[in-house]
């Protein structure tokens, strides 16, 4: 075990790991828009066939 | 607004993330240079970790029950200091406990086993003259535990352990769902309502499952760094393993049947054993067992570690904030399979 | 459960196929070591002989039920006391083939398990058979109710049954190494508990699988 406090290097871990995180939520959100979208297309067909 | 758990998952777990490695651990004393005392000069450097030398006014020294021994400090930076100081020629005991009290730090002791060169140890020492010392008031630093053998790695409590109280919560879930469909009676609905049951519960037991796994690889790389092996024979880590079969189970089961009416019923039914067989074995057992990991004879997760109120500020959140992340996991993924059952009802 | 024991008297050879297979498995250890000499090894082959075992005669008791004439039978019962009788009469089966097992390591290894651990192991062999016997029998019943090959038999039922296996093979452990009932007395109480749950989960789930 190292003793001496490397902390300088720590914010560059913190940096990793925020990035890795962010990039999952932000993969998450497009995914949930995507399909958001999607269900607001399909309610509007069904609307449309059920006018018709 | 019902996306509230996704922003409040993503917000808690950005702060978890850079908090749970920014967060210092508690100051503490690690070593001393020297393997020996001598009677008369000694000169010694301690090494320091998190500490604040620098910062603030420091004292060091070596106590003997209740005398303390000083004399010149030279602090070169946060961690290191050195002390000149000299012993008398005869000592009433071997018990020396190397101190370093910091205004900031509060008060850090280390007992390192230590020869005692020429100076002899008598009992009847005529111990007047020592100089005394005054306890000072013990402070706990704001800090992460310093705990042997785990060291810096106990920030992965934020990590590791939230894994499996996601895997819990989703399957909870799951189970609540099982029951609800074992529960469809005989209705114009019926296969519906029971399909509607069905999707849920797997596909929470879909995310559970990556959970878990998420969860036993998260451990095993833990406990290679710290217990030295990948795996070990630990009634927790086979618990879990068994989980991890028995879940799978549940989707080679799925597999195997085609009727959907028979499939659902028969995969809720098994999803409702598999439930109660991972609460036993990771609730239950545990607690009458002995093995590495810690959590036994009591709560099966926490022994000393939660009760420190730094670490319980980064914790919480982390479970709250995965917890919200795998349930939205599981909300996409049930929007889209809906989105494509109802797409192949409209191509029909 | 006389129809059961009825039908398996009838065709010997299932039986004999399974006690042959538990001779054959326990002589293979025996060619394979010649002596045992660590407790470790020895309750960790006799219990291993009989899981396989178990399996063994799990595949042969439900796939029997292709038959059409069981059918009305089962209209007939509820199913709540087919599983029952299927449950207890397999848990006893294997008690009788640990027992018969024990006798074999006995004879092969000379290693004496009756004379050490005595009481204690014939507990274990009671409380494990019963323990295996519930849990395979609900496993086999809701394979056989999805199509079940025995495939499905083995996937579900190996980690079910691994809490088992452990205690199981720990607790003989302890008892070979002449151990008391602070050591010992906990297994035997996890094995009577997971026995107790399966058996509790099977009684009230069965009847939700079996129409159909």
């Amino acid at each position: 075990m190292d003793y001496f406090q490397h902390f300088g290097k720590m914010p560059v871990v913190i940096g990793v790991v925020t990035l890795i995180l962010a990039g999952i939520i932000v993969y998450l959100s497009r995914l949930d828009i995507k399909v958001s979208r999607l269900q607001k297309q399909i309610k509007e067909i069904q609307n449309k066939k059920n006018h018709e | 607004m019902k996306h509230w758990y996704k922003i409040l998952g993503s917000i808690l777990l950005l702060y978890v993330a850079i908090f749970s490695l920014l967060h210092p651990l508690k100051p503490s004393l690690v070593q001393v240079d020297v393997s020996a005392l001598h009677a008369g000069y000694n000169r010694i450097a301690f090494t320091g970790y998190y500490t604040h030398f620098n910062e603030s006014k420091t004292e060091a020294g070596i106590t003997l029950g209740n005398h303390f021994f000083t004399g010149d400090i030279q602090v070169e930076d946060n961690n290191h200091l050195a002390v000149t100081f000299d012993l008398p020629d005869s000592l009433p005991s071997t018990a020396v406990v190397f101190r370093v009290h910091n205004e900031q730090d509060g008060e850090l002791a280390l007992v390192q086993a230590m020869g005692m060169g020429d100076i002899v140890i008598d009992t009847t020492t005529d111990t007047t003259n020592f100089g005394t010392y005054a306890r000072m008031e013990a402070k706990s630093a704001f800090g992460f535990p310093d705990l042997p053998i785990i060291y810096e790695t106990i920030r992965n409590l934020n990590w590791h352990v939230p894994m499996w109280f996601t895997m819990f919560f989703l399957m909870i879930v799951s189970f609540v769902n099982s029951l609800k469909l074992l529960r469809v009676r005989n209705s114009e609905n019926h296969l519906e309502d029971m399909l509607k049951f069905d999707i849920r519960s797997t596909l929470l037991n879909e995310v559970g499952l990556v959970f878990c796994i998420l969860g036993l690889i998260t451990g095993s790389l833990w406990a290679r760094y710290t217990w030295g092996d990948w795996w070990t024979k630990d009634p927790q880590l086979n618990g879990a393993l068994v989980v991890f079969l028995v879940y799978a189970g549940y989707f080679v089961l799925r597999a195997s049947v085609e009727d959907a009416d028979k499939r659902a019923r028969i995969s809720a039914v098994f999803n409702l054993f598999a439930f109660v067989l991972m609460f036993v074995l990771l609730m239950i057992m545990p607690r009458f067992a002995s093995g590495l990991h810690p959590g036994k004879g009591g709560n099966p997760a926490f022994s000393q570690y939660d009760l420190d109120s730094s670490l319980r500020t980064v914790f919480y959140p982390a479970v709250a904030g995965w917890i919200c992340l795998g349930y939205w996991m599981y909300n996409v993924r049930l929007r889209a399979k809906l989105l494509k059952e109802e797409l192949k009802s409209m191509e029909n | 459960m006389h129809k059961e024991f009825q039908l398996d008297m009838r065709k010997k050879q299932v039986l004999f196929g399974i006690l042959l297979f538990v001779l054959s498995s326990v002589y293979v250890c025996y060619l394979s070591l010649e002596r045992i000499d660590s407790a470790k090894t020895l309750s960790a082959l006799f219990w291993l002989v009989g899981l396989f075992g178990a399996f063994h005669a799990m595949t042969k008791s439900f796939s029997q039920e292709e038959q059409g004439s069981h059918f009305l039978l089962y209209t007939l019962a509820s199913p709540r006391s087919i599983w029952l009788a299927k449950g207890i009469y397999y848990s006893l089966l294997l008690v009788f083939l640990n027992l018969l097992s024990s006798a074999l390591f006995t004879l092969f290894f000379g290693a004496e398990i009756w004379e050490k651990a005595g009481g204690w192991l014939f507990a274990f062999i009671i409380f494990g058979s019963f323990g295996l016997g519930t849990a395979l029998t609900f496993l086999s019943a809701m394979a056989f109710k999805a199509n079940g090959s025995s495939g499905l038999n083995t996937v579900l039922g190996f980690p079910i049954l691994m809490p088992f296996m452990q205690s199981l093979s720990m607790g003989t452990q302890e008892v070979l190494n002449g151990g008391d009932w602070g050591s010992v007395g906990l297994y035997l109480i996890i094995l009577l508990g997971l026995t107790l749950l399966s058996a509790v989960l099977a009684l009230f789930l069965v009847p939700f699988f079996w129409k159909g």
